[in-house]
């Protein structure tokens, strides 16, 4: 496009278009006037009459001003855009030229970008995406506070009184786990499940796909048994047969009904459960406060915030107390957003990762900025030339913003590619049991994520370069230019402290991974308590139908370790309620003989039901006494075996074998009383990285009836075998239906791979950390090679002269080191200080290592300090071998 | 075609087609429209530099202060490649309307 002309400079200015007009019509006037002067006019007529024909100026000069300024204004925008396409040009052939520096810079922020984008795609999918409810925002989870602990357990009369607080709630549901066990379709199998109260797909927001949802009705003690379905379940195991609601399947031994199938969308929340039949709950158990077993989950009140029906959920529990004798009076609820328990822990991990790639997206970005300084040295030529040529000094720092620009953008381009294969991995490789990870597409959020990032850095690694290369002053740059050494030292301060930045920020991430990484290797090296080595475990369920009372169930299980204990390879099998590292704990609050506490004054303990032989099995050693043996039924005394951190908080210093604990009351406020016939050696139960908790262990033979339903009438068989514990799994299945053919065995696993499992999200944790570290360690290594390389180049002639004046290799040794090592020694001490402040964050996934380590603090800054001095070792050398010759020959 | 815009677009030909003989001032083009017409158009002031400024506006003129024989400085229009195409259709369209009402107006006209 034809550049218009410019206007005179006279005519520039805030009032370019006012006096242009004033100018040009005054112009016309003065013609109009000489005209009719010439035809024989006065000079006076003649400016009356020439006045007279132009008619109204003031009207005439306001309409050719308002075009005037229309004029300009399209004028400068066309102008600006112009410029715009220009400097695009421009940037993309100067980086056209400069291929290799360009790969570079752009390849190294893409890694930066594309890791922080995977990263973010992973924690939206957990952490970010709203759940598929309506208004998802508004369903809660109730969490009730006891004598300042949390839980997240009520009692059926809680639940019953929080529900008529409708000003809070619009809705809300119970929810208790479970399985059930489908038969009558080959192999029984185990399905995830959960009963819940009529309103939880009010709660949630979520309507069926097919069929009905469940009817107030449907929770009425009594009522015909009906169960909705996953979409998963319906498609995987009933082929999306649309006939099948309406029919029956076998749930537990029982008919149900199935009155509907979810959307799809619904098996996308994070949970496991693939069928839901109601919870009905009886009038008595509405109105009784003791007992706490049900999960309360609630929709909000239109209006109603979270801290009012925190309040009114909390009231509702204290009016209940106050009218139920022996329980404590301190209650409270808290409310927090479902979303919240889905996403809660993984999200605190992922925000530590997060915040780990972005830390080397900034190392990357200072890295970049320190190519872009050291180029602009060898651009100070071109810049100052084009300066000469009249391109002002915002035109050129523009000019090389919207070179890094067009480098940041392609690199964003890039960094989406890289996006895309790390999503992938870390879907493959991430913790199974991390909710909705599966679902971590790089979308189209993390497009704008990503363009936002592009435009960031653009920014991070163009505005200081381009404000210290632009030439501020023509003078200066010629002067300094013309002999190839722009900037000089204040470029080089400059660099130094972007180096030490770098190795700040790298410091920062190294120190978080040595801490991961020392975690890890600690927890590698806990005791369990037990012998994971060859043991087998599988959950066996009697269903309700057929195994009504307890005698008959403790009958059962005894004739199923005894066909266990028969299959060749098994050392020993045993039954417990719970293994090990799977989960699913019962606790109960106990007392000793001897003293008086109030109900919360009482111990809290896990429980857990075994049979004789379980600590063998399990490989736990027996410190004191002996363990559970067949006559330990329901009709002798009962006996319980405590582990070792339990008899010190009790018997601190005395004997425990003969004591007598008060635990599982009948009837609330008389003891009952429990021997205590062994001590055991500490189970890390719930986690590796979680201390032993004290626990009581039960034969199985007393386990009162109430148990029994609590634990869905299910044991665990437990076998130690000589070979591979996989090999005698189907022997095992056959034992257990020598017995009842109808008993599946579900949840088979092994001990060693719940092991590996509990630390399979920290090791994860751990080899991103490190690989990220790693990255920074290069990243940074490779800015502070930069660095002395370029000082070293530049100062050549220096070093010469010095040579020639009598300076000993060691002597230029020393001087290149310091120089390089300054910088280094500032951001390892920076480092430092960002990750004292900052470890904080990491404190949740940490064993056994404070966030203030010492020793991982001086390894890490010494590893800094090691790589840095290689670094700077290479253009070291070649200082030394700077002949004064060739030193003056380089000018 | 309303009346208005047909009376615009002749002004605009008009001031269009003086500048195809080379650049003039605001003044030079009211004289060459008057002496070419034998001062039948009498094309106003108050008309004509609104036109200037909207033409110029519109990228068909461009304008450069230069000075004149008698060593004044005033404000000279050229036209543009755009400002000749559109010369190109004003002039079409106006022989089109000229065909159309001549037949009307003007029988003898048209007879002749």
């Amino acid at each position: 496009m034809k550049r218009p002309p410019r206007l005179p400079p006279s005519l520039h200015g805030p009032r370019r278009v006012e006096q242009e007009v004033d100018a040009e019509l005054a112009f016309h006037v003065d013609m109009t006037m000489q005209m009719l002067a010439a035809q024989g006019m006065t000079a006076e007529a003649a400016r009356a009459e020439a006045v007279r024909r132009f008619g109204d100026m003031a009207v005439v000069s306001a309409e050719c001003r308002r075009f005037g300024r229309e004029r300009d204004r399209s004028r400068s925008r066309a102008e600006y855009l112009a410029e715009v396409r220009q400097d695009l040009g421009f940037a993309i052939r100067q980086l056209a030229r400069a291929r290799g520096f360009a790969a570079t810079a752009a390849g190294t922020l893409a890694l930066g970008i594309g890791a922080t984008v995977a990263v973010f795609s992973a924690l939206y999918a957990v952490a970010l995406q709203p759940l598929p409810f309506t208004d998802s925002d508004r369903v809660v989870q109730i969490v009730a506070q006891r004598g300042g602990r949390t839980e997240d357990i009520f009692s059926s009369g809680e639940f019953a009184a929080i529900r008529e607080r409708k000003d809070a709630f619009a809705h809300v549901a119970a929810v208790t786990g479970g399985g059930f066990t489908l038969t009558g379709m080959g192999a029984p199998e185990l399905i995830g499940g959960t009963l819940v109260t009529a309103d939880y797909f009010r709660v949630l927001g979520v309507g069926p796909l097919l069929g009905r949802g469940f009817l107030a009705s449907d929770d009425i003690p009594g009522a015909p048994h009906v169960v909705l379905m996953s979409h998963r379940l319906w498609t995987s195991r009933f082929a999306s047969d649309t006939s099948l609601v309406g029919r029956t399947i076998r749930l537990d031994d029982e008919p149900h009904t199935v009155i509907g199938v979810l959307p799809p969308a619904f098996d996308a929340t994070g949970t496991d459960d693939e069928l839901w039949a109601p919870r009905q709950l009886t009038t008595a158990q509405l109105t009784s406060n003791s007992g706490r077993w049900l999960r309360i989950v609630a929709r909000l009140a239109p209006g109603a915030s979270m801290d009012r029906a925190a309040s009114a959920a909390g009231t509702a529990m204290q009016s209940l107390a106050a009218r139920t004798p022996g329980v404590t009076q301190n209650v409270g609820a808290i409310v927090r957003r479902y979303i919240d328990g889905v996403a809660g822990a993984p999200r605190e991990r992922l925000l530590v990762l997060f915040g780990a790639v972005v830390l080397v997206l900034l190392i990357a970005c200072v890295n970049v900025a320190n190519l872009l300084l050291a180029r602009s040295t060898v651009r100070a030529r071109e810049l100052a030339i084009r300066a000469a040529l009249g391109a002002g000094r915002g035109r050129l720092v523009r000019q090389l913003l919207v070179e890094s620009l067009v480098l940041s953008l392609a690199a964003a381009a890039a960094g989406v590619i890289v996006a895309f294969g790390l999503v992938k991995a870390l879907v493959i490789l991430g913790p199974a049991d991390t909710p909705r990870l599966d679902q971590a597409r790089v979308n189209g959020v993390a497009l704008a994520f990503t363009l936002g990032l592009g435009l960031a850095s653009s920014l991070l690694v163009g505005l200081v370069p381009a404000l210290r290369s632009a030439p501020r002053s023509l003078q200066s740059t010629l002067r300094d230019g013309g002999r190839g050494t722009a900037g000089g030292s204040q470029r080089d301060g400059l660099r130094a402290v972007l180096v030490a930045a770098e190795v700040a920020l790298a410091m920062t991430l190294l120190i978080g991974a040595g801490l991961l990484i020392r975690s890890a290797w600690l927890l590698q090296r806990v005791d369990p308590g037990f012998r994971a080595e060859r043991v087998v475990t599988a959950r066996v369920l009697l269903p309700a139908a057929r195994y009504r009372e307890a005698a008959h169930i403790a009958r059962t299980f005894i004739r199923i370790r005894e066909a266990a204990l028969q299959v060749p390879g098994v050392q020993q099998a045993a039954l417990v309620s719970v293994v090990p590292l799977a989960g699913g704990i019962l606790g109960t609050r106990i007392a000793s003989e001897g003293r008086q506490l109030a109900p919360d004054e009482r111990l809290p303990v896990d429980i857990r039901y075994a049979s004789p032989g379980y600590f063998a099995a399990m490989g736990m050693p027996l410190r004191d006494g002996r363990d559970f043996a067949r006559e330990d039924d329901t009709t002798a005394a009962p006996v319980a075996v405590i582990s070792g951190s339990l008899a010190r908080t009790l018997w601190r210093g005395e004997r425990a074998v003969g004591k007598r604990i008060d635990a599982m009351q009948v009837e609330h406020g008389k003891p009952n009383w429990i021997t205590v016939v062994g001590v055991v050696a500490d189970v890390h139960n719930a986690a590796l990285n979680e201390p032993a908790k004290p626990t009581l262990y039960m034969p199985f033979t007393q386990t009162p009836e109430g148990m029994w339903r609590a634990t869905g009438r299910s044991l665990v068989l437990v076998a130690r075998t000589t070979p591979a514990p996989e090999s005698i799994v189907r022997a095992l299945q056959q034992a257990v239906m020598t017995v009842d053919p109808l008993l599946p065995l579900v949840d088979v696993n092994t001990m060693q791979n719940l092991v590996s499992e509990s630390m399979a999200t920290a090791r994860f944790n751990t080899l991103l950390l490190s690989t990220l570290g790693a990255l920074a360690l290069v990243l940074a290594s490779v800015g502070v090679y930069g660095v002395v390389a370029y000082y070293v180049s530049q100062r050549t002639r220096e070093i010469g002269v010095h040579m020639a004046l009598g300076a000993t290799p060691g002597d230029i040794w020393r001087l290149v080191l310091k120089r390089g090592l300054r910088p280094i020694v500032w951001g390892v001490i920076v480092g430092v200080a960002l990750s004292l402040a900052t470890a904080r964050v990491l404190r949740g996934q940490l064993y056994g290592v404070s966030t203030q380590d010492p020793a991982t603090l001086a390894a890490v800054a010494a590893t800094l300090l090691g790589v840095a001095v290689v670094a700077t070792f290479v253009p070291a050398l070649r200082a030394i071998r700077v002949t004064p010759a060739r030193a003056l020959a380089s000018d | 075609m309303p009346a208005t815009d047909r009376l615009h677009g002749t002004l605009d030909a008009l001031v269009l087609k003086a500048l195809t003989f080379g650049p003039r001032h605001g003044f030079g083009i009211l004289r060459w429209i008057a002496d070419r017409t034998a001062d039948v158009v009498q094309v106003e002031e108050g008309s004509l530099y609104p036109a200037l400024y909207r033409m110029e506006r519109d990228g068909w003129l461009e304008a450069t202060w230069g000075v004149t024989d008698q060593g004044r400085r005033a404000k000279f229009y050229t036209i543009t490649a755009k400002g000749r195409r559109r010369l190109d259709s004003e002039t079409r369209d106006l022989a089109a309307f000229i065909a159309a009402i001549a037949p009307v107006l003007l029988p003898a006209w048209s007879d002749r």
